[in-house]
Order: structure tokens, then C-alpha cells, then sequence
């Protein structure tokens, strides 16, 4: 079992080549990165996001051979993601190697196998027969997810918002649990409730794109009202988070983007341009509807 | 156009009637996508002539209600009987949240057959799965 969106940018030969999010499930393409410009095109187009853009920033500093400007120039880009925290854990390995591209590698070294080791404890607490629903997509640790289920003889079915207006959830998550015949089942992002009133799932899982050590996190827009609807039902919440921080999440930035991308994954969507629109790409979701997060240390809140 | 310089206003869920748009004329709203069925994309064409729209997908509603920029909701229902509301796929949905943040909910009687009444005005998207939801008047709390 596999996903290419369990590891979507990878280094060779100081040529970064990242996975096109924005043309799957039609195509799997990837797009050379050389330059920094070229990173915050990619960055800025959403070719890639969540863990794929943890690893632009790494291996973007490894060739721009600075840590802090890159952060700064990410961070204009996509301004909710906190990439002076990457900045931060890549500047302490980076004391011990004095080496970027050196740091790089020692820090992603580990990166799949604790990824593998939080979704194997977060399998223990799960149901034996464990019917989720997912917003959005945790490159590729759902597919782990599985595996660590079926290892320990629990039965799973996914469900999966389809995370609009990207598209994400039907894209990338159901394509990629589907190509691993993984059960799984695509609902539109206002079916969340009914499916939890019917008892269909029982229990949600969603990454995190920020996270407080208060335990607030900020991740997809959708992922708050699946924590109210899931509070409603007494249904449980977990979230994987990446490294919380000590911060108050109403002071972080909430990214709009542009009003167009709301139509464009809809058929002639030229027609509605003039329409005003609204697009939040994130939201917040406060610690008192999360009933676990699972840091990358394996450490369960 | 910023969240955060948007004064609250209500939302339209379902299909209104056509003298809705009469008598509305000026007023503002949010208007929400309505998948499987993009119902949001017609009303926003109704209401534009006159109104103020503006439209949003439906997983953006939780922030909505978060940063309290919805008044209220006008909910256009598809049948009534007792005390049970029939609407379009994602009434329930629109219906807890509301009355989880406290959020009042105006019921009105909308369009009995609305794929026939709106493929009037709007032919060129496609209507995929439909569904009817059932929410009671326990939701109709609000403030």
C-alpha cells in the first residue's frame, strides 16, 4: 500500500520536484523547483500544501542555503502555516551539523517512521470496527492509518468530505484510499450531519495545520463544524497535529484567498466570476471540542 | 472582500419563492453553496439584480457562525408536516450549527419542485445526487 501524497516533494541533485495536488487524480506530475521564486510559485498555486509544504520549506532552504528569509517569503505566501516554527527545530539540528542540506536530512530521517508510530497509537484507541470521517487530506497517513487497523484486526470505513472549494477531500483522500481498495465513501461536506445522526461513522480524524499547546487547532475550512456536529452527537474528535505551538490562535492569520477559486472546479465557472465571494481557507477549532491530538512525538492529548 | 469588514447578515438555505425576491429588494445576505445541487449559484443570480450576495461554500459556514457574522437563518423548507421540516440535502447540517451557536431560524414555505423552477435560469451545471433532510421545530430556537 501507498501513497504518492504520503511524501509529494522530494531533493535530488539540488532539483526539488514536487507533486501537482491540483491535477490529481487525473495526473501524477511533478513540477522541478530550482529557485526560491519558483518554491512560492507552487507554494502560492497550491500545487502543494499540508506535509508537502513542511517539505518545500526544508529542502528550499537546503538550496537557498538560508533558513529565516525563506521562512519570511513562505509565510507571505501561505500567511496561517507557522514557518518560523519549521525555521526553529531545522536552526537546532543545523547548530550540531553547520550544515543546511546536512540538517535537512537528519531531520526527515525520521519524519515516515514517527508518522507510523502516532497513526499506530491513534489505532489503538479507535474502535474494532472504526467508521471515520476525514476533511481535507493528511498526505497519505490515513493510508498508515489502515494498516495499523487491519494489523490489530479492526475493521475500518472511511468516509470523506469533499472539501470545497479544492476539492481535496475528493481529489487526493478518496483517490488515494481508493487505489489502495480501502472502503471508502465521498459525501458532500453538508452531509456531515446526516451521517453522524445515522450513526454511519464513529469517529472523526482530520490533520491540523497549526496547533496551541492550549490544544486549538486551525486546519481546513470544514473541520470546525465537524467538531461541533461530532460534539452534537458525541461523536469523537482527533486531530494529528505537527508541532503545537504557545500561542493564542485568535491572534493567527486566517488565509483568504482569491474569490475566484471558489467556482473553478465548476463547469463553466467564467459565468459566475462577477458573483462577490468569500474564501477562508481555514478555520478554528477550539480545544473543548477535540477529544485527542496526536503530536508527531506520538504523544496522545 | 475581507470576513473580518462583512457586518452580520442572514443566510438563505433552500429554494425561496419568487416573491421572496420582490420583497427583498436591497437587503443582503449570505448565500450558501447548497451541494450537491450548487442551489446557491441560482439564488445568487436572483438576488444580484437587487441585493447584495454573497456566496460562500457550505464547509465555510462553521467560521461564519464563529466570527457571529450570521444574523439569522432563512430556511426555506420543502414540505411541513406536524412539526417535522423537510429541506434540501444539508438542512440538518445548517440546522445543528445554528442551533449550536445560538442562531435563529425563520421557516418559510419554498419551492415545492425546485430543480424544474430554477433549470429556468440556470441550465449549465449538473445536478448529481439529491436528497431530503428532516430537522423538527426544536431547531427553530435561536435567540
Amino acid at each position: 500500500m501507498n501513497s504518492p501524497l504520503a511524501w509529494p516533494v522530494t531533493f535530488k541533485n539540488n532539483i526539488i520536484y514536487v507533486l501537482d495536488e491540483t491535477e490529481l487524480p487525473l495526473e501524477e506530475k511533478y513540477i522541478e523547483v530550482k529557485t526560491l521564486d519558483e518554491a512560492l510559485r507552487v507554494l502560492g498555486q497550491m500545487k502543494t500544501r499540508a506535509f508537502g509544504q513542511v517539505l518545500l520549506f526544508f529542502y528550499t532552504c537546503a538550496i537557498s542555503n538560508k533558513i529565516d528569509e525563506i521562512a519570511q517569503e513562505f509565510l507571505k505566501t501561505r500567511p496561517t502555516f507557522d514557518f518560523f516554527l519549521l525555521s526553529r527545530i531545522l536552526k537546532e539540528v543545523f547548530e550540531k551539523t553547520n550544515d543546511i542540506k546536512s540538517a535537512v536530512d537528519i531531520l526527515l530521517d525520521n519524519f515516515e517512521k514517527k508518522r507510523r508510530n502516532r497513526v499506530k497509537k491513534l489505532a489503538s484507541i479507535l474502535p474494532d470496527y472504526s467508521k471515520i470521517l476525514t476533511i481535507c487530506n493528511v498526505s497519505g497517513e490515513l493510508v498508515y492509518l489502515y494498516e495499523a487497523l487491519r494489523d490489530i484486526g479492526k475493521k475500518v470505513a472511511f468516509y470523506v468530505s469533499e472539501t470545497r472549494p479544492y476539492l481535496q477531500g475528493s481529489r487526493l483522500t478518496f483517490w488515494e484510499l481508493n487505489r489502495n481498495n480501502i472502503p471508502v465513501k465521498l459525501i458532500c461536506d453538508n452531509q456531515s450531519a446526516i451521517i453522524m445522526e445515522k450513526k454511519l461513522v464513529n469517529c472523526i480524524i482530520t490533520g491540523s495545520d497549526r496547533s496551541t499547546i492550549k490544544g486549538d487547532i486551525i486546519n481546513k475550512i470544514g473541520t470546525y463544524p465537524l467538531a461541533v456536529l461530532a460534539n452534537y452527537y458525541n461523536i469523537p474528535f482527533y486531530s494529528l497535529v505537527q508541532y503545537p505551538s504557545d500561542i493564542d490562535v485568535n491572534e493567527i492569520v486566517i488565509e483568504e484567498r482569491p474569490k475566484e477559486e471558489i467556482f473553478m472546479f465548476i463547469n463553466s465557472s467564467h459565468i459566475y466570476a462577477h458573483l462577490d465571494a468569500i474564501y477562508m481557507s481555514f478555520d478554528i477549532t477550539p480545544s473543548e471540542l477535540i477529544t485527542g491530538r496526536i503530536d508527531m512525538e506520538g504523544n496522545l492529548r | 472582500m475581507n470576513l473580518y469588514d462583512i457586518n452580520p447578515m442572514s443566510l438563505i438555505w433552500g429554494y425561496p419563492k419568487d416573491s421572496f425576491y420582490k420583497y427583498t429588494k436591497g437587503e443582503s445576505f449570505f448565500v450558501s453553496e447548497m451541494r450537491p445541487s450548487f442551489a446557491g449559484l441560482s439564488i445568487c443570480q436572483h438576488l444580484n439584480k437587487a441585493n447584495t450576495a454573497i456566496y460562500i461554500t457550505d464547509n465555510m459556514l462553521g467560521i461564519l457562525f464563529y466570527k457571529n457574522k450570521i444574523k439569522d437563518i432563512l430556511f426555506f423548507y420543502k414540505n411541513k408536516k406536524d412539526n417535522l421540516y423537510t429541506g434540501i440535502c444539508g438542512s440538518l447540517y445548517i440546522n445543528v450549527l445554528a442551533k449550536t451557536h445560538n442562531i435563529e431560524i425563520k421557516f418559510y414555505e419554498g419551492l415545492k419542485n425546485e430543480f424544474e423552477e430554477y433549470r429556468k435560469i440556470s441550465t449549465d451545471f449538473p445536478f448529481i445526487n439529491y436528497y431530503i433532510e428532516s430537522c423538527d421545530e426544536s431547531f427553530s430556537g435561536g435567540n
